[in-house]
């Protein structure tokens, strides 16, 4: 049983991006973060257990954006993340994004959105 | 007792007795005459004899002479007295001493006299004179009557007259002279002889004496002479054994006089090189006792030969009995050499002359006799003999016209004694060919020390060619003066068009001090011009060490280096002068000037301030309409890249119609040609508006990101081939090569047959310094009529185009703004090639 997180501000690509991920796998134990902050708070709190196994994380978000949240998990994490991995999800078409995001060694790699069915299929049959 | 006699007898007896008686008294006055007559003799012996002494005191013969006349006067008893001396061997000196005789004829007179009195009584030494005698003769006619005696002497030689002379009239005396005298005059005469005699001989004695003195005295003076001379001194015997030599000689031969005694000269001195000619010469001499003078090769005690000035002088006693040889002897070998040197020299000059064409002549005015050299012969073209009356008149006439009155004019003056010497140089017609020769000579005449002339000595050198290189060379040397005066010009020009120049121009010589400069205003160049270029101090109050370290950098490095100066101008105002150090170098690679060029760059730097300001600001407002641009496309994106998402979710929905599967589909279509204008949009005003940013990054890696990115959106499969040669790395700016390449590549993927199995190929190679990539596909083709225009803006080939015309007219202008070229190839129905050309940069360019 596949353990997913999703971050995004975006209610309706976050709900498009769960039904998806839901239709293909229904088993998926699936958590909704609506702003990267939230999502900190979280993993930071003594009652979080462990890191899942895919995280859609985007960039642009109030408060605190994508790359706020990927030092914070470099800098706090970066063991407990090792059999994580991280996508990294926009709709930007800034290289500067793209590149600063792949630089994250903790990030398996950007991806455009919305999420397609083929992608989704793909990575949780790994 | 007597026996007793006879009466007679005692009678006879006594008359004898009695004439005895009478005799006695006879004889006893006769005995008391004579005795007053002896008393009175006794008397005049007594005092001749105090006169004998008062003469033998006598200091000299004058006073010994007027002794002698007092004594004839006092002891004779006469009225007058004279005395009279021949002497010498002719008796030619005559001296006449009187007294009481008043004299008033010449000696000569009286030498006359006595002569004649002496013929009258030949034979006779001492005679009285009477009256008869005297008057005979002129002088001594008033007297009466006299004394008279001599004597002559021959050894001494002398010869003696003595007078003592009475007169009847003036005299008390007149009777004084009786026979009685005489006798007392001969013991006085020959007293006088003795006396006269002793003191002669005494007088030669102690000439003798002196004469020994004297010459004892020249002889230590000699034997000084012969020790002590410089010459070496041989004294031998007639033999010509040696009894004596000095120290010279010792010193010359290395001889002791101790190991030379008794042996002849010739035995040890004389050896191999010893001359026949100057042994046969001293033989000869020495056998004919003769004075002899030769120069002998000798050698010393060492073996060492010497050249030996030999003078042998033979030595005779007074008997003309040959006694000794004295032999002088000079060490002359250094004369010798010196004069062999100085004709190894003077054969040496001979040499140097002829080989140098140098003539020589010698005139002798006395005997009007010239001699020429060959060399001289030859600088006149004339053979054979000519006398010297020939030669003088031919050299004459040789002489060119023009020059003869000079070299005569000055041989005149040289004859006068104006001057010493002259050069001169004149030309001459050749004898031989007729060919006119310069000649250079110089005349100088020896003259005695009355100034005469001994005779004329000159020499004379053929300078024609050496005269034509002098004029060439002086041509040469014009053309220099002209060349450097033009040069001068030229410099002037340049230096006022320096003077002129807006630069700051400063030239350094090779040791760093300013030799010009064109600067009025020292104040700003003052760190340079200070001379002081070479001052490295850190702190340095009046220099700056910039300067110093620009300065070495320029000239180590052999470079251009550029420094700014800044200084704050006399109205506040800053100041920036860029100043270029040149170092110059010359041919050989040796530092010679350094120049110093500066340019006023003030307003260029605030310029460049206000520019460098400006685009600091322009880069802020890009980066901020960038990010705004990336904001609205990502805020434009993201509703629209949710309906994609919620119609995909629809589609995926079981059980819906086909009608409303094709709608869906539409819409799905409609999303994405609008993402797909956003992008275009986006990429178009981010390329029109940012400037290149180059970097390194790899094309093959770039490709395969593009198609895998094609293969996810797209839903019907294609092939896909990448061809790079070489290294796929390249250099040029990433984000628009990759939506060039986007583009183009999305074009074949976008456009595929539905009849084919699509393929798509990527190549990529260099040529001629350019980068070629080439993306050809097997699909639909572009109809001949859209080639032209697909590069256009907003241009779509069919409805059916999902595009909006944006696409290649973006990649036309991303290849522009990166300098390349790109074309295509295409036909209809079978496929489209595209073809980008772009310049290989390199990182470092």
């Amino acid at each position: 049983m596949k353990k997913v997180f999703l971050v995004d501000d975006d209610e309706i690509i976050n709900h498009v991006h769960s039904q998806v991920i839901k239709r293909i796998d229904a088993s998926v134990e699936l958590m909704l973060f609506r702003s990267g902050m939230q999502f900190i708070q979280f993993v930071k709190s003594p009652t979080f257990k462990a890191f899942p196994d895919i995280i859609f994380l985007d960039i642009r978000m109030p408060e605190m954006n994508g790359f706020e949240v990927l030092e914070e998990l470099t800098a706090n994490f970066s063991n407990e993340l090792v059999n994580t991995k991280i996508y990294v999800l926009s709709s930007t078409l800034d290289e500067r994004d793209l590149s600063h995001a792949v630089s994250f060694p903790i990030v398996s790699k950007f991806m455009s959105k919305p999420l397609s069915f083929e992608i989704v299929s793909e990575l949780l049959s790994k | 007792m007597p026996e007793s006699k006879s009466r007679e007898q005692l009678i006879q007896e006594y008359s004898e007795l009695q004439l005895h008686v009478t005799r006695f008294s006879a004889v006893q006055q006769e005995l008391i005459n004579t005795r007053d007559r002896l008393d009175q003799e006794l008397e005049r012996y007594k005092r001749l004899y105090s006169y004998n002494a008062l003469a033998l005191r006598a200091r000299s013969y004058e006073e010994f002479y007027h002794t002698l006349c007092e004594a004839v006067v006092d002891v004779f008893e006469v009225e007058s007295a004279l005395v009279f001396i021949e002497e010498g061997t002719n008796y030619s000196n005559q001296s006449l001493f009187t007294e009481g005789l008043k004299l008033e004829h010449s000696s000569s007179e009286i030498s006359s006299c006595i002569a004649n009195i002496q013929i009258k009584f030949s034979g006779k030494e001492n005679f009285i004179l009477n009256h008869e005698n005297l008057v005979e003769s002129s002088v001594f006619k008033l007297f009466d009557s006299g004394i008279f005696g001599s004597f002559t002497d021959n050894a001494l030689p002398i010869r003696l007259f003595v007078f003592g002379l009475n007169s009847s009239a003036n005299s008390k005396l007149y009777n004084a002279i009786e026979d009685r005298h005489l006798t007392m005059f001969s013991v006085f005469m020959q007293q006088l002889r003795a006396l006269v005699s002793n003191r002669k001989k005494n007088d030669q004695i102690e000439k003798q004496v002196e004469q020994i003195q004297s010459s004892q005295e020249e002889l230590r003076k000699l034997s000084l002479i012969a020790t002590k001379s410089k010459s070496g001194v041989i004294i031998t015997d007639t033999f010509g054994k040696i009894e004596w030599v000095n120290e010279a000689f010792s010193k010359i031969s290395g001889y002791e006089l101790t190991e030379v005694i008794g042996k002849k000269p010739k035995d040890f001195l004389q050896g191999a090189d010893s001359e026949d000619e100057p042994r046969a010469l001293l033989r000869n001499a020495l056998g004919k006792k003769e004075d002899v003078e030769v120069t002998i090769v000798n050698y010393n005690k060492e073996g060492k030969p010497y050249y030996n000035n030999l003078e042998i002088i033979s030595v005779f006693n007074e008997k003309g009995e040959h006694t000794n040889f004295i032999a002088l002897q000079k060490d002359i070998t250094n004369e010798i050499l010196f004069k062999q040197e100085l004709v190894r020299v003077n054969s040496r000059f001979e040499l140097i002359a002829n080989q140098s064409k140098i003539g020589i002549w010698e005139f002798d005015p006395k005997s009007n006799q010239v001699i020429w050299s060959n060399v001289l012969f030859d600088i006149y073209g004339i053979q054979g003999n000519y006398s010297s009356m020939e030669l003088q008149q031919l050299w004459r006439e040789m002489i060119v016209q023009e020059d003869q009155e000079m070299v005569l004019d000055s041989l005149e003056s040289l004859t006068q004694g104006k001057t010493n010497s002259f050069e001169s140089e004149f030309r001459i017609t050749r004898k031989d060919n007729g060919q006119i020769r310069t000649l250079k000579s110089l005349t100088v005449a020896e003259r005695s020390e009355s100034g005469e002339i001994i005779r004329l000595v000159g020499s004379s050198q053929d300078v024609t060619e050496l005269k034509q290189l002098q004029l060439n060379l002086e041509g040469a040397i014009n053309q220099r003066d002209q060349s450097i005066q033009k040069m001068n010009v030229l410099k002037d020009f340049y230096e006022s068009i320096l003077e002129h120049s807006p630069s700051e121009i400063m030239v350094f010589d090779e040791n760093l001090h300013l030799s010009f400069s064109n600067i009025k205003d020292s104040f700003s160049a003052s760190p340079w011009v200070k001379n002081n270029l070479k001052c490295e101090e850190d702190n340095c109050s009046e220099c700056d060490k910039f300067v110093y370290e620009s300065v070495q950098e320029a000239i180590s490095k052999k470079k251009l280096v550029q420094v700014e100066d800044f200084y704050l101008a006399s109205n506040d105002k800053e100041v920036t002068i860029l100043r270029s150090v040149l170092p110059y170098f010359n041919e050989f690679g040796k530092f010679e000037n350094l120049i110093v060029i500066g340019i006023d760059i003030s307003e260029l730097k605030s310029a460049q301030e206000v520019m460098a300001q400006n685009n600091i600001e322009l880069k802020k407002i890009n980066s901020e309409l960038d990010n705004f641009v990336y904001s609205i496309s990502h805020d434009l994106r993201s509703p629209l890249l949710s309906i994609k998402g919620i119609i995909s979710l629809i589609i995926h929905t079981d059980g819906l119609d086909a009608n409303t599967i094709q709608l869906l589909e539409m819409a799905d279509k409609s999303v994405s040609r609008l993402d797909g204008t956003i992008q275009e949009i986006l990429e178009y005003s981010r390329n029109s508006r940012l400037s290149v940013s180059l970097e390194s990054f790899d094309l093959k890696e770039m490709v395969k990101t593009i198609f895998d990115d094609l293969k996810f959106s797209s839903s019907k499969p294609f092939d896909f081939k990448i061809e790079i040669e070489g290294t796929s790395n390249i250099y040029s700016d990433k984000a628009r090569v990759g939506i060039l390449l986007k583009n183009i590549i999305g074009n074949s993927v976008k456009y595929r047959r539905e009849d084919v199995q699509s393929l798509v190929e990527v190549k990529m190679y260099r040529v001629n310094g350019k980068l070629n990539m080439v993306v050809a596909d097997n699909g639909e083709g572009i109809a001949e009529s859209h080639l032209d225009k697909i590069f256009n803006m907003f241009f779509r080939g069919t409805t059916a185009s999902v595009g909006t015309g944006l696409g290649l007219y973006i990649c036309k202008e991303i290849v522009a703004k990166l300098n390349g070229a790109i074309s295509v190839h295409s036909e209809l129905g079978i496929g489209t090639t595209m073809s980008i050309v772009l310049p290989i940069q390199t990182p470092n360019a």
